[in-house]
């Protein structure tokens, strides 16, 4: 099933040479956008393509129950490779979520991750799209994954350690995308992922999330939600939370 | 100083100490272990051998920025002021020049450091030495040890912090890496993200069992050593609500 967005796979500039191992130019390029787009799951994965030189890329949402959700895709391809993965129940990123790790194919005929030989429906139907590469990346918020990014490519070709530590971290700026998606909360610009935050905040965390009767994720939008409307930074609040100076209770 | 000074000064129990250090941590590298719950062995294990006040491993996560994968305390000076190192102060230094930085009395360094040697003085330090995590040509980290005094570590101290440092970097390379070959900055990052789901279940102990962060770590910690099970895979049962600790 193809989503219809009605984009073709776009071509694949040869080799991007101006990629560069620059993490303010992400944080530049996920923070620039004047409109509600920055840093938001559908321009995560469009800046994937040429900072990662991949053919597309595609963000899935995990929801409470386990299932998936395509969020968005740059292409078709993107978009199917996602659908396939929720409807047949397996693939890298159903892989990755579970092991809480990227799983990288660079080369889907001579894939080296032995993973692949439990799921050959999959990697059948994968091969049929034209993804030559696929890379899939657990997004996280701690201890809950909260989704998938999936990025490929139509000719085969590892992610180079500067691609992945660029993968890993539109990945984690992603996770943080999909927890605040439909929230109303402003997106932190220039943008940080959750994994960047002061110890406190993940220590704060685990606090409410206590107070509320909350999961990690939905404790981590409150906390967000109340220092936006204190007008204080997240680490001023986490650190009331941790010395107990501010409890969260039910009616907040 | 020599050192056969410092060897016969301080005498066998120091060497003893040493050797149980380096052993316990020989056990854990060569079994299936928990990388933070290494790194925080190894932070203590500096401030019994070297006598410093506080440590703390700080790694570059590829992305620009330092993080805090492992500290010898909870106090939340401390984490502050090892947190404040993103900005400015001698990891950072220690980390870009990937050698080893070694401040001498803060009071008399504010003009090098405007923001880190104040904020140290006021947590009640006066002297830090950063000694680099290193891999082949690549500085991947720091180990910071931080004092209550501005004297500064002799150069067998320096010698040893160093070996710890490396075991260290070499305990974030060797984890995991069974899967398949990885890159060093999922290595970096592995490491990072078993710190966030600690902190995170710590938090959920010490709220739901109203204890201190320090007293629900060593809770934490306690369960996992109790069952034989990986601290990181405990934080995170208890994280998802699949576990709940009496303590």
């Amino acid at each position: 099933m193809l989503r219809s967005s009605g984009l073709s796979v776009p071509a694949v500039p040869e080799r991007v040479e101006h990629v560069q191992q620059d993490w303010d130019r992400w944080r530049e390029l996920l923070g620039s956008a004047t409109d509600e787009r920055a840093a938001q799951p559908g321009r995560i994965c469009e800046l994937c393509i040429p900072m990662l030189a991949v053919t597309g890329a595609g963000i899935s949402m995990l929801t409470p129950e386990g299932n998936g959700v395509v969020v968005c895709a740059t292409d078709d391809v993107a978009s199917a490779i996602e659908d396939l993965q929720f409807s047949l129940g397996v693939g890298p990123c159903v892989d990755a979520v579970q092991r809480g790790a990227p799983v990288l194919i660079p080369d889907l005929d001579d894939p080296r991750d032995v993973s692949v030989e439990r799921w050959p429906a999959f990697m059948e139907a994968a091969a049929r799209t034209g993804v030559q590469a696929l890379f899939a990346f657990p997004l996280r918020v701690g201890a809950v994954t909260v989704g998938a990014l999936d990025l490929y490519r139509d000719r085969p070709g590892e992610l180079d350690a500067q691609q992945l530590g660029g993968a890993l971290f539109a990945a984690d700026a992603a996770a943080l995308a999909l927890v605040h998606l439909d929230t109303g909360l402003p997106v932190e610009s220039p943008s940080t992922g959750y994994a960047s935050y002061h110890l406190q905040v993940h220590q704060a965390t685990g606090m409410v999330q206590v107070q509320l009767a909350v999961g990690a994720q939905e404790a981590l939008v409150r906390l967000r939600a109340r220092a936006f409307a204190l007008g204080r930074t997240l680490e001023g609040l986490a650190d009331d939370i941790v010395q107990r100076r501010i409890r969260f209770t039910a009616e907040d | 100083m020599t050192h056969s000074d410092d060897t016969v000064g301080v005498g066998q129990t120091r060497a003893g100490a040493l050797a149980a250090v380096f052993v316990s941590l020989a056990d854990t590298l060569v079994d299936d272990y928990d990388v933070v719950d290494l790194l925080d062995q190894l932070v203590r294990a500096c401030v019994d051998l070297l006598g410093v006040t506080a440590a703390g491993l700080l790694l570059d996560d590829q992305h620009g920025h330092l993080r805090v994968v492992a500290s010898s305390g909870e106090a939340p000076h401390l984490l502050e002021v090892f947190q404040l190192q993103n900005d400015e102060g001698p990891c950072l230094d220690c980390v870009r020049s990937g050698v080893e930085v070694i401040t001498g009395d803060l009071a008399t360094q504010s003009e090098r450091w405007p923001l880190f040697a104040p904020a140290a003085i006021e947590a009640g330090f006066r002297s830090v030495v950063a000694v680099p995590m290193r891999l082949r040509n690549e500085t991947v980290g720091g180990l910071n040890l931080f004092d209550a005094w501005p004297n500064v570590l002799g150069a067998e101290d320096r010698r040893l912090a160093q070996a710890l440092a490396d075991v260290a970097t070499i305990g974030i390379l060797q984890q995991r890496s069974t899967h398949r070959s990885t890159m060093l900055v999922e290595q970096l990052q592995h490491a990072l993200n078993s710190r966030v789901v600690i902190e995170q279940a710590k938090g959920v102990l010490a709220e739901r069992n109203d204890l201190e962060m320090g007293a629900a770590f060593d809770l934490l910690r306690g369960h996992a050593r109790a069952n034989n099970a990986k601290l990181t895979d405990v934080a995170n049962s208890i994280v998802r609500g699949e576990l709940t600790l009496d303590g």
